[in-house]
């Protein structure tokens, strides 16, 4: 839990600096996989490891994947005809009978519509919401944060006690 | 972009940050080292203590294991010395194995697949010495369903005879001794029903003999009789002046015939009653004599006759023996049951069928979409064990036994695989003097239903204070023999069994202790001269109703010794029972014939006079008023002749004086 709030808090900070929009970037691109792919399946624990040691923000990637699993469930009726299109296309069939034969890869659950079509779709969305993300967080940085922070909301903001705390913790520790 | 800056974020905006979070490798390896770690410092000891502990409770007892090594990079599995704990001799291990091996398939593992291609077991040992005592769970509660151990019990033996079951050389010696059953007929008065019958017979008729007489008297007298007879007389039955006359007789006639009538319809009434009341005491005696034959069944079994037949001997002699093979039985079936899928142990329980369509392979339709199965190629079912290579050689240190063996294709889903499971062991135990012990066995659950079919034997093996009765009259015992065994089944659907059991008993001496000395002499001239024989049990059909049946060879020997020197007696009792019987019954049957035949004499004698007298006085009237009748005809038809003659005359005469009064005229 430590880990998740230290990570969220980075999150924080690297969206209000003038780096780290990859990090971020990646880190919410990363999160349509984990979202859209089973919670307990080989490619999770596959995009768990990339994000864990290439240098992708961890709190982006588990806020997106949070977010992301409802719109998954959303698009359920969307990912179920598209895996079937994919599972039944009889070009393919030789993929998949081979895919299914081979150790490791049947524990990814390919061989299930929504699995297969979340997936499609997964990395569609990934390559394309990498770089909206990216200029968002840029946008953010430069626009968007300037009226924040000249806003009476963020004013009282600062004055609130889990403000004064957070720059205390940001000192002490240096997240 | 003052807003979250600090001092530190210029200092990490600073460093020039790479793909690779460095920061992140560390503790992972960390990690990965822990799990490393753990595995080869604390895995093993784990498994083993967990192998342990649900061995113990699995089967009721203390599982031991020296030694569990594994190797995650080969697959490769190592355990020492496995000891099962005997639950019976706690100090004895009812299997030990001095090394299990086998490796883990890699190929199979990645498909999250359980395959084992060879299992090695070494120094296989049964009943040997343990360390130290080994732990027995408490037995179980008893459950309210009886065990086969009872069943097969209750089914050889039969309620009666388990109660006397160790009764058989009492019985018999009771009966060579004596040979009189005169004390034992002497209160036999109040024992036999059928002279309660007879009793009661009597008690019927006596009250008939009361009754009858009073019917009797209704029957006409003869003072009615005569009466009858005189009102004939008076009636005028010739010289009939008139038709009237005639006319009147007949009338009186007429009544008197219908009052005859009456009288005759009513004897026949009491003949039929006393018809129907002579068919009962038939019927009566018919029924005494079933009881009385019925009494004499009772009073045997009473009286102790002892069944001296081979099979009472069987059941006698061997139900101990047998007893330890069906408790084990009980034992693994309670074992299976719990252990078994659940569908396997419900048809066990006899409560379900196997259901046929959970073996296929199709597409499971889900709520949130369709899970497609693509062909199998080099696919593996989820469990798998190809063959148990058993083999274990004795040495100096210890028996092990001489053991080859073959365990092939157990496996969770033997469609898949195509094989059934099979297993072939052969060995000997020479220390013991345990030699050519075999099990072949098959499990097949590719049909559709499940066929197990065993066949275990021994062709020697040496037994030694083998009890096989113990009473206060005898105490049979066999201090050495050889024997050889042999046991084959089958098992459709879990649920019908088909089990036979057949010892061979060779080299066989007898102990024999007997207080009486009549038995005593028996049995060692009968089993003095036996050294070989045979044991054969069966059990038949559902688990729940299984048809037993136990013979052997020394049974049918004693059976002919007992029955050559018994057979006298029992003739002998049985008649003298059976004069007893007929002592009791024969004076009460006598009376009761007596009574019988008297009231069915006078009923008849009487009934018939009266019946014959009123025929008589019948036919009499009727022959005489028709004989009235004919003579009245008679003056009839003469009265008629002559007044017809009469008037011929006078016409004749009045024509003849017209005639002459005209020839007067004519003057002729």
């Amino acid at each position: 839990m430590t880990l998740l709030i230290k990570q969220l808090l980075g999150l924080f900070k690297l969206l209000h600096s003038d780096t780290g929009q990859n990090q971020i970037a990646s880190g919410l691109a990363f999160g349509v996989f984990l979202g859209f792919a089973p919670f307990l399946s080989l490619q999770t624990l596959f995009v768990l490891f990339i994000v864990f040691i290439f240098r992708v923000q961890l709190g982006a990637a588990f806020l997106s994947a949070f977010f992301f699993k409802f719109i998954a469930f959303g698009l359920d009726p969307v990912a179920d005809p598209l895996g079937r299109y994919l599972l039944e296309n009889q070009a393919l069939r030789p993929i998949w009978a081979s895919m299914y034969n081979l150790p490791l890869l049947p524990m990814t659950r390919f061989n299930n519509s929504i699995n297969m079509g979340s997936f499609a779709i997964s990395i569609l969305l990934c390559p394309l919401l990498f770089f909206v993300f990216k200029k968002l967080i840029i946008k953010y940085q430069t626009t968007w944060l300037k009226k924040l922070e000249s806003s009476k909301i963020w004013k009282a903001v600062k004055a609130t006690r889990f403000y004064i705390w957070y720059t205390k913790y940001q000192d002490l520790y240096g997240v | 972009m003052s807003i979250l800056k600090t001092s530190t974020d210029k200092k990490i905006n600073k460093k020039n940050q790479g793909l690779i979070r460095w920061n992140a490798i560390i503790p992972f390896l960390i990690v990965t080292t822990l799990v490393y770690s753990y595995f080869l410092l604390f895995f093993d000891i784990h498994m083993k203590n967990t192998i342990e502990w649900i061995g113990y409770k699995a089967l009721g007892s203390e599982v031991n294991i020296t030694e569990f090594k594994t190797s995650f990079i080969k697959g490769h599995v190592q355990i020492s010395k496995i000891e099962l704990t005997s639950s019976e001799q706690p100090t004895f291990n009812s299997l030990e194995l001095a090394e299990v091996r086998f490796n883990l398939n890699w190929d199979a593992l990645l498909r999250a697949k359980f395959v084992v291609e060879e299992i090695m077991v070494e120094g296989v040992q049964f009943m040997s010495k343990r360390s130290h005592p080994g732990q027995v769970a408490p037995p179980a509660p008893p459950s309210d369903e009886p065990s086969f151990a009872q069943q097969l019990k209750d089914k050889a033996l039969g309620k009666l005879d388990q109660e006397n079951q160790n009764n058989i050389l009492g019985d018999a010696a009771q009966f060579l001794k004596t040979g009189k059953f005169d004390d034992q007929i002497k209160n036999l008065e109040d024992q036999l029903t059928s002279k309660k019958l007879l009793q009661e017979m009597h008690l019927k008729w006596s009250a008939k003999q009361t009754e009858w007489p009073t019917k009797l008297k209704s029957l006409p007298t003869t003072q009615e009789l005569n009466t009858l007879n005189e009102r004939f007389s008076k009636i005028k039955l010739k010289d009939f002046v008139s038709l009237q006359e005639l006319e009147t007789s007949a009338k009186e006639v007429d009544f008197i015939v219908k009052d005859i009538d009456a009288k005759t319809k009513k004897i026949n009434e009491l003949k039929t009653q006393l018809n129907t009341d002579l068919k009962s005491v038939d019927e009566d005696y018919k029924s005494i004599d079933l009881q009385i034959k019925k009494d004499i069944n009772t009073l045997k079994s009473r009286f102790k006759i002892p069944k001296i037949d081979a099979a009472s001997f069987a059941k006698a002699l061997f139900m101990s023996y047998l007893a330890p093979f069906t408790s084990k039985l009980d034992h693994y079936k309670v074992m299976a049951q719990k252990y078994l899928p659940p569908k396997y142990a419900k048809m066990i329980a006899g409560e379900k069928k196997e259901d046929e369509a959970s073996n296929s392979i199709q597409p499971h339709p889900r709520t949130d979409g369709i899970t497609y199965e693509f062909p199998i190629k080099n696919g593996y079912p989820l469990f798998w064990i190809q063959k148990i290579s058993l083999s274990s050689k004795s040495n100096e240190q210890a028996d092990y036994g001489d053991f080859t063996g073959l365990i092939q294709n157990i496996t969770s889903n033997q469609a898949q695989v195509g094989q059934a499971t099979t297993a072939k062991i052969e060995g000997d135990f020479n220390k013991l003097n345990i030699k050519g012990i075999y099990l072949n066995t098959l499990f097949n659950n590719m049909t559709s239903e499940s066929l197990i079919k065993f066949d275990f034997g021994i062709n020697s093996y040496p037994l030694r204070d083998v009890e096989l009765l113990k009473s206060k009259s005898g105490h049979i015992t066999m201090p050495q023999t050889d024997v050889s065994l042999a046991t084959t089944g089958e098992i459709v659907g879990f649920k019908n069994f088909d089990l036979k059991l057949n010892n061979t008993f060779n080299s066989v001496n007898f102990k024999i202790t007997s207080e009486d000395k009549t038995v005593d002499e028996i049995l060692k001239s009968t089993l003095g001269l036996i050294t070989k024989f045979d044991l054969q049990a069966s059990a038949q059909g559902e688990l729940k109703n299984l048809n037993i049946d136990i013979r052997s060879s020394l049974a049918s020997d004693l059976e002919k010794s007992f029955q050559r020197l018994l057979q006298n007696k029992i003739d002998e009792a049985n008649e003298q029972l059976q004069k007893a019987v007929n002592s009791e019954i024969e004076k009460l049957k006598n009376q009761l014939n007596n009574q019988v035949t008297a009231l069915k004499l006078t009923a008849e004698t009487e009934i018939k006079k009266v019946q014959s007298q009123l025929e008589d006085q019948k036919k009499q009237a009727e022959d005489k008023i028709s004989q009235a009748k004919k003579e009245f005809e008679d003056q009839i038809n003469k009265a008629k002749k002559a007044a017809e003659d009469e008037a011929k005359k006078k016409v004749q005469q009045e024509g003849q004086k017209q005639l002459d009064d005209l020839k007067k005229k004519f003057g002729l």
